[in-house]
C-alpha cells in the first residue's frame, strides 16, 4: 500500500505543504506533526497540494479541518490544490467548498523556479496557478 | 444441531414464514466464524499476534511469507475483492449518506442499535462489559466505521472502511473465543456467542434497516443510490466474517433476514433492556450535553423518536416510557422536506449543510491520536482489560 509522502516549501508569509499517497488513520498524525511542526503565526496563506494525493480518508479531512480552524483563528487563508478523483470527491461530500478555496489545477512544480535569496527552505514563487493563489496576497 | 433451548419458540414461529431461512438462522446461531476463529486460536498467547494482524490489516501480504498458514489464509480470502464490489458504482452511495448523514445518525442511534441489542447478542456485549463500560467511546467506534465506509475509496483494500472492518472482524472472533471459554456462557441455551447468526443479523440492521428507517425520518433515495448504499454495507458485511449464505445481496434480502432474526430470537433480555438504556443514556454526552436538565430532555426526545421508529411493541418490551402526545417523528419528517427542498434551490444552503453534518460526524467518531490500532482485547470483562484506546 502506498503510504503518505509530504513536503514542504516556505515563501514568506506562506507555506506549501505537498501530500501524495494516502491521508488515512494512520499517517494523518504524520501530518498533523508537520504541520505543527512549520505551520508558523505569521503565515498568511497555506497551500495544501494533493495532486499526487490518491486516498483521503476522515482521519485525514479532520486534520485539514483543524488546519483551517487554526487558519481562521490567525487570519491566514487555506487553499487545498490540484485534488482529483476520490479525493476531490471526498472534499466535495465534506462540503469543503464551502470553508476552503479549491483550486482544480495543479502548483507548478517547484523544480523550474528560480531560487532567489530567502534563507534555508526559501522559494521563489513560481508562475502558473501559484500565482494566481497568491494574488492580491502581496505576492501575485 | 439440536435448536439451542433460547430459540425454540421463536423458530416454531419463524418456520410458519420462511421455514427454511429460519432453519438456516438457527444453524448458523451454533457456528462462529472458522477462518477468523482458526487465526485467532493460533495467536492465542503468541507475542507475535499483534505484529502478524497488523501486517495482514495494512496489506503487506508478501510479509506474511512466515506467519502461520491460519493467519496466511484469513489475510488472502480477505484481500480478495468479491466481483459485485464495483467501486465506481459505491460512489453514488458514498453521496447518498453524505447527503442525510444527521438523519442516518438519528435512525442508527435511535432505532438500529436499539433493535440490535434486542436479540441475544446483548448477553455477549453485557457479560464482556464492552458497550456498558465506556458505552460512549464504542459508540463512538461505531460512527467512525460508518463514517469511514462512506467515505469515497475507503472500501479499496487499504481504505480505512475496509481495514475496520476486517478489526471488528477479528475483534468479535477473539470476544467470542473468551466467551466460549467462560463458565458465564449458556451454550445449551444460547448457541455460539457472538454468532454467525447475529453477525449477519447486525449487518442487516446497519444497512435494509437503517435505509428503512432512514426513510421514515425523511430520507429519499433513487434506485442506483439505494443500490449503492447497500453494496457497501454488503462488502463491509462479508469482511466482517457475515456468511455468505447469510449474506443479503440488496434491501429486500437484508429486511428478509431481519425479519427472520426477529421472528427467531427470545424477547429482550434484561440485559437488552441495560444495553439499550445505557445507549440512549450515552447520546447526550456524546452530544456533549453536560447541564443535567437538558439532558434529560435530549433523552426523553430520543425515546420518543425510538418508541415511534421500533413501535410500541418492543418499545413496551424495552421498558421505555409512555409515548409522547406529540408526533415527533412525523413533524421531523415534515421539517426534513423542507430543508431538503431549501438546499435543492439554494445551493449555498446545501453546501453549509453538508460541511455541517461532515463535521457533526467527525465530532462524534473516534480519533486516536495514535492512529488506528489493531490491538486484541486481552481479557473478557472490560473492566480487568488494560485501556486499549
Amino acid at each position: 500500500m502506498n503510504t503518505l509522502s509530504l513536503e514542504f516549501d516556505r515563501l514568506p508569509s506562506q507555506v506549501i505543504f505537498t501530500l501524495g499517497g494516502r491521508l488515512d488513520g494512520i499517517s494523518a498524525s504524520t501530518f498533523n506533526a508537520l504541520v505543527a511542526e512549520h505551520l508558523l503565526a505569521s503565515d498568511a496563506h497555506v497551500t495544501l497540494e494533493c495532486s499526487k494525493l490518491e486516498y483521503v480518508s476522515s482521519a485525514g479531512l479532520r486534520e485539514f479541518l483543524m488546519l483551517a480552524k487554526r487558519g481562521a483563528a490567525q487570519g491566514s487563508k487555506v487553499t487545498i490544490a490540484g485534488a482529483s478523483g476520490t479525493v476531490a470527491f471526498a472534499l466535495e461530500l465534506a462540503g469543503f467548498n464551502a470553508l476552503f478555496k479549491l483550486s482544480p489545477g495543479l502548483v507548478k512544480p517547484y523544480a523550474e523556479a528560480t531560487s532567489v535569496d530567502g534563507g534555508p527552505g526559501f522559494r521563489a514563487q513560481p508562475a502558473g496557478l501559484l500565482g494566481r493563489l497568491f494574488r492580491g496576497t502581496g505576492r501575485g | 444441531m439440536s435448536t439451542p433451548s433460547a430459540y425454540v419458540a421463536g423458530f416454531a414461529k419463524a418456520s410458519l414464514v420462511d421455514p427454511d431461512l429460519a432453519a438456516s438462522y438457527i444453524q448458523h446461531t451454533q457456528l462462529g466464524d472458522v477462518q477468523a476463529d482458526a487465526l485467532i486460536a493460533r495467536l492465542h498467547g503468541d507475542p507475535q499476534g499483534h505484529h502478524w494482524i497488523k501486517l495482514g490489516i495494512d496489506g503487506d501480504l508478501a510479509a506474511l511469507a512466515h506467519a502461520p498458514s491460519e493467519v496466511r489464509a484469513f489475510f488472502e480470502q480477505a484481500h480478495e475483492v468479491p466481483g459485485w464490489w464495483q467501486p465506481h458504482d459505491a460512489l453514488e452511495g458514498c453521496r447518498a449518506f453524505h447527503r442525510h448523514t444527521e438523519l442516518f445518525l438519528v435512525a442508527f442511534l435511535s432505532a438500529v442499535l436499539v433493535e440490535g441489542f434486542s436479540t441475544l447478542i446483548s448477553k455477549s456485549f453485557s457479560i464482556t462489559g464492552k458497550v456498558m463500560d465506556n458505552g460512549e467511546h464504542r459508540l463512538k467506534q461505531n460512527l467512525r466505521h460508518l463514517m469511514e465506509i462512506f467515505m469515497p475509496g475507503g472500501m479499496e483494500p487499504g481504505g480505512d472502511g475496509w481495514k475496520l472492518s476486517v478489526r471488528i472482524r477479528l475483534v468479535h472472533a477473539r470476544v467470542r473465543l473468551l466467551l466460549d471459554q467462560s463458565p458465564e456462557w449458556d451454550h445449551a441455551a444460547w448457541g455460539t456467542p457472538l454468532s454467525a447468526a447475529h453477525i449477519a443479523a447486525a449487518s442487516t440492521g446497519f444497512s435494509g434497516n437503517l435505509l428503512k428507517q432512514a426513510e421514515v425520518l425523511g430520507v429519499r433515495l433513487s434506485e442506483r443510490e439505494q443500490a449503492a448504499f447497500m453494496m457497501i454495507w454488503r462488502y463491509s458485511a462479508h469482511l466482517m466474517g457475515v456468511v455468505p449464505e447469510l449474506l443479503f445481496t440488496d434491501k429486500a434480502s437484508a429486511l428478509r433476514l431481519a425479519r427472520m432474526a426477529a421472528l427467531c430470537e427470545p424477547p429482550p433480555s434484561l440485559e437488552s433492556c441495560q444495553m439499550v438504556h445505557s445507549l440512549i443514556n450515552a447520546a447526550p454526552v456524546l452530544a456533549g450535553v453536560k447541564d443535567q436538565k437538558a439532558h434529560r430532555k435530549f433523552t426523553q426526545r430520543i425515546y420518543g423518536f425510538s418508541r415511534e421508529l421500533i413501535g410500541d411493541e418492543l418499545a413496551n418490551q424495552l421498558n421505555y416510557p409512555p409515548r409522547a402526545a406529540f408526533n415527533q417523528v412525523g413533524w421531523f419528517r415534515a421539517s426534513n422536506r423542507v430543508d431538503q427542498w431549501l438546499q435543492k434551490v439554494l445551493p449555498p444552503v446545501a453546501r453549509s449543510r453538508h460541511m455541517g453534518q461532515f463535521q457533526l460526524m467527525l465530532s462524534l467518531s473516534h480519533y486516536d491520536p495514535d492512529g488506528l490500532r489493531y490491538a486484541m482485547p486481552e481479557k473478557l470483562h472490560a473492566e480487568t482489560e488494560p485501556d486499549r484506546r
